[in-house]
């Protein structure tokens, strides 16, 4: 396991999500849910090593939930996007389910990816994902009943209705371990956003030529 | 010529407007100023009485060991941990991609154990191949100025004091050339100690660090010329310590930052420029305020007078400084105080008398008077940026043009098809992640550019906008999620107007060292000696006081402005 900051993860996330084929747009709010998800405790490196090669290259319309009726949202492809649907959720809020219409979410990949732009909306909301439930809001996020890891998560319907406002307050965590072999996925997507480096690069790009040495 | 800081009804002068202040070669020509960072973290150290202690001193006889200062607050301690080595000159560069150099750091948080010592002995000298923890705050390296450093050595090997006017043509006997914070290579991140008073400022952990590495660099030598020459060497004398500061050299990697950081850099412009209004608008000067600017105004001409650079625009800015300030201190002679708004009156006529480059250093030099107005805005120089990053998706599409309108008007005049607007890109190359800028049109990896060609992006955001029939940003940014980067900056810029560098910042005429100079000039470097368009050394803590002068009666806020020649 390696021990790293948030900070860490954060970057490596938003290089790994741009590595993956997306937009730096989705990719700096990759990071930040990463950010937000490790900050709690909860998963953030593993659900998006696992992400990332089920979704690298397909064409983020196709993992967009681009059929939005007030109850049901859902894609054009197989499956939606955790961090796609996050950003289209926090851009057009929930002012439906906050009125108290239940809102289901089809096919959603990793959807303990949903939870930090959920949690950041105004208002309460409790998620039902598969057997798991939570409730998250202000920020904060709690466990009702089930197991928020990415095993048994991989994908599913996630069910969102307006709760009560979150009673217990996590305590912020300042690290994250990450196994290694999540960190080879992670870092093996992030390495696709680096040039090679080539002599005349090292030369020139920096602008080094005067001697650097006196 | 009017000036562009109008008084309004109320008695108050307007910030000067951001067209005016964020262009490169306005931000290319900032000074240090009673807002640096390195001042207030002094000022700071100096009111809270802070002690520091060299608590361990193992170095051998060829320079190979450690040792730890601590320096205790009134709440906390943190202690620099550095590891000495004995550098093959050959090996020694002040690139990034260097892997030995001559000692490296880390600021430990609190007193470390003997076990910490033995876990970042095995890590820090490998720099970023190396892993710190949440106990540490920084990681950084220096090497020696060969100029300098081995002959202060020698002299003190041969029991004499080294000539002043040697140390002040190179200003430090160590040069930093990376020094890392928050979250890096494992490090403590900023956002977890941000609530500690003596952090509240932006980079006050880096600084404190290089404050250090400046004592561990008087020490070295001193340690070496002793083993030389036991029976003869003397230590360092203390007036010629505090004329000693620390180098760094710094490229590209820095100047992404303020691209990057757009809310923070306009608290940073935000905070000078209102310090600024606030000296306009002082309706009388007393004659000690005048006393106090003039005799910073003299001390920034030696400042001036020992400024060196090879680099040809630098070395033109320089002399148009000199004059600058020469012109003005004949303006000075004539000008009536007793005037309605005084330095109005003066930032007028130097507006149109005097470079960008003096302009600047004017600014900075009017602030001096004035601690009670200026030194609190420091307090407002950090922010949380995570609070204005969230994308407002019902914003209407006619509010995102008319922001485009009214703070992004220096990217109507982007060309796409220009080669000359388009010349080049910023990515990372593989080799150790370091930050490049390519040209475009004769290098491959463009496809891999980093989102810092903010004048390319928002003027194809116009274009783009003005062809949708969405009315809402959220409906526009899930067709067209390639603006989500760009959409985030243009509505951060509601509320932060000085945000945004207003310059193509991939043009084939934009200078990476204005970016450096920028960023550095918040720090408090001064000296700055491009040397080349992409990298640029600086000085820092020239003149600081020794860290055994800090909370005693020796310390002076004005310590970065050379002393005045003592006649006699």
């Amino acid at each position: 396991m390696l021990d790293l900051s948030i900070g860490e993860l954060d970057a490596l996330v938003v290089k790994a999500y741009r590595g993956a084929g997306f937009s730096w747009g989705y990719a700096q709010e990759a990071g930040a849910t990463a950010a937000w998800l490790a900050m709690r405790g909860l998963p953030s490196a593993v659900p998006f090593a696992l992400l990332l090669p089920s979704i690298e290259d397909v064409h983020s319309a196709d993992l967009s939930p681009v059929n939005r009726d007030p109850d049901s949202w859902s894609g054009s492809g197989k499956y939606l996007c955790p961090v796609i649907t996050g950003c289209v959720l926090s851009d057009f809020g929930l002012a439906e389910v906050a009125k108290g219409a239940a809102l289901t979410i089809h096919s959603l990949l990793y959807p303990v990816l949903l939870v930090p732009a959920i949690a950041r909306l105004p208002g309460s909301y409790e998620l039902q994902i598969n057997q798991t439930r939570v409730r998250c809001g202000q920020h904060n996020v709690e466990l009702i009943c089930g197991d928020v890891n990415t095993t048994d998560t991989e994908s599913g319907n996630v069910t969102i209705d307006a709760s009560d406002p979150v009673s217990a307050n996590l305590a912020v965590r300042q690290r994250v371990e990450v196994d290694v072999s999540t960190l080879d996925v992670l870092q093996s997507f992030a390495h696709r956003t680096y040039v090679p480096a080539t002599e005349a690069s090292r030369l020139a790009g920096a602008g080094a030529g005067l001697l650097d040495n006196d | 010529m009017k000036s562009t800081c109008s008084l309004s009804a109320a008695g108050e002068v307007a910030l000067r407007a951001p067209e005016k202040v964020m262009s490169l070669d306005r931000l290319g020509v900032l000074h240090q100023s009673r807002l640096s960072f390195m001042r207030v973290l002094l000022r700071r150290l100096h009111r809270q009485q802070w002690r520091f202690e060299r608590t361990r001193w193992e170095v051998d006889q060829h320079g190979v060991g450690v040792a730890v200062y601590t320096a205790t607050g009134p709440q906390r301690s943190y202690s620099l941990i550095a590891f000495a080595n004995d550098l093959d000159p050959s090996k020694r560069s002040d690139r990034v991609i260097a892997e030995e150099w001559d000692a490296t750091f880390t600021l430990f948080d609190g007193v470390p154990e003997q076990s910490d010592l033995d876990r970042l002995a095995g890590n820090v000298p490998k720099q970023e191949a190396g892993r710190i923890s949440g106990s540490e705050l920084s990681l950084s390296r220096a090497n020696r100025s060969v100029r300098l450093f081995d002959y202060v050595r020698r002299c003190l090997a041969d029991g004499r004091q080294p000539e002043s006017h040697e140390l002040d043509q190179v200003g430090y006997l160590m040069r930093t050339t990376a020094v890392y914070g928050s979250g890096k290579f494992g490090a403590c991140d900023r956002r977890f100690i941000a609530e500690r008073a003596e952090f509240a400022e932006p980079f006050q952990t880096e600084l404190l660090s290089v404050l250090m590495i400046r004592a561990f660099s008087t020490d070295i030598v001193e340690h070496l010329a002793a083993v030389d020459n036991p029976e003869q060497a003397v230590p360092l004398c203390i007036n010629l310590k505090r004329r000693l500061g620390i180098g760094n050299s710094t490229g590209l990697g820095m100047a992404p930052f303020l691209v990057n950081h757009p809310t923070l850099l306009n608290q940073w412009i935000v905070a000078r420029e209102t310090a600024l209004a606030r000296v306009l608008a002082q309706s009388h000067v007393t004659s000690t305020e005048i006393d106090c600017f003039t005799d910073r105004l003299q001390r920034q001409a030696i400042l001036v007078s020992q400024w060196q650079t090879s680099h040809e625009l630098q070395h033109t800015r320089i002399k148009a400084l000199s004059h600058d300030l020469d012109h003005l201190g004949k303006f000075l002679s004539s000008m009536d105080w007793s005037g309605h708004l005084p330095w109005q009156t003066l930032f007028t006529w130097a507006e149109q008398n005097l470079s960008f480059e003096g302009q600047e250093c004017v600014v900075s030099l009017m602030f001096e008077p004035y601690p009670r107005l200026v030194d609190e805005l420091s307090a407002t120089m950090s922010n949380d940026e995570s609070l204005h990053f969230a994308i407002d998706g019902r914003m209407p599409i006619t509010e995102l043009q008319q922001l485009l309108a009214q703070n992004y008007r220096f990217t109507e005049s982007f060309d796409p098809q220009s080669h000359r607007d388009n010349a080049r890109f910023w990515y990372a190359s593989e080799e150790k992640l370091e930050p490049r800028l390519g040209e475009r049109f004769e290098e491959e990896g463009a496809d891999l550019e980093h989102p810092l060609a903010t004048a390319r992006d928002v003027a194809a955001l116009r274009t783009a906008l003005a062809a949708s029939e969405c009315t809402q940003t959220a409906e526009f940014l899930l067709e067209q999620p390639q603006y989500r980067h760009t959409v985030r900056r243009v509505q951060q810029s509601k509320l932060h107007p000085y945000s945004e560098v207003t310059d193509n910042l991939i043009s084939s005429a934009m200078l990476p060292i204005d970016l450096l100079r920028c960023k550095l000039s918040f720090f408090g470097a001064v000296k700055f000696d491009p040397r080349s368009d992409r990298w640029v050394r600086i000085t820092m803590y020239q003149h600081a006081p020794v860290l055994e002068e800090i909370g005693t009666s020796g310390f002076a806020d004005d310590w970065i402005y050379p002393p005045l020649p003592e006649t006699h």
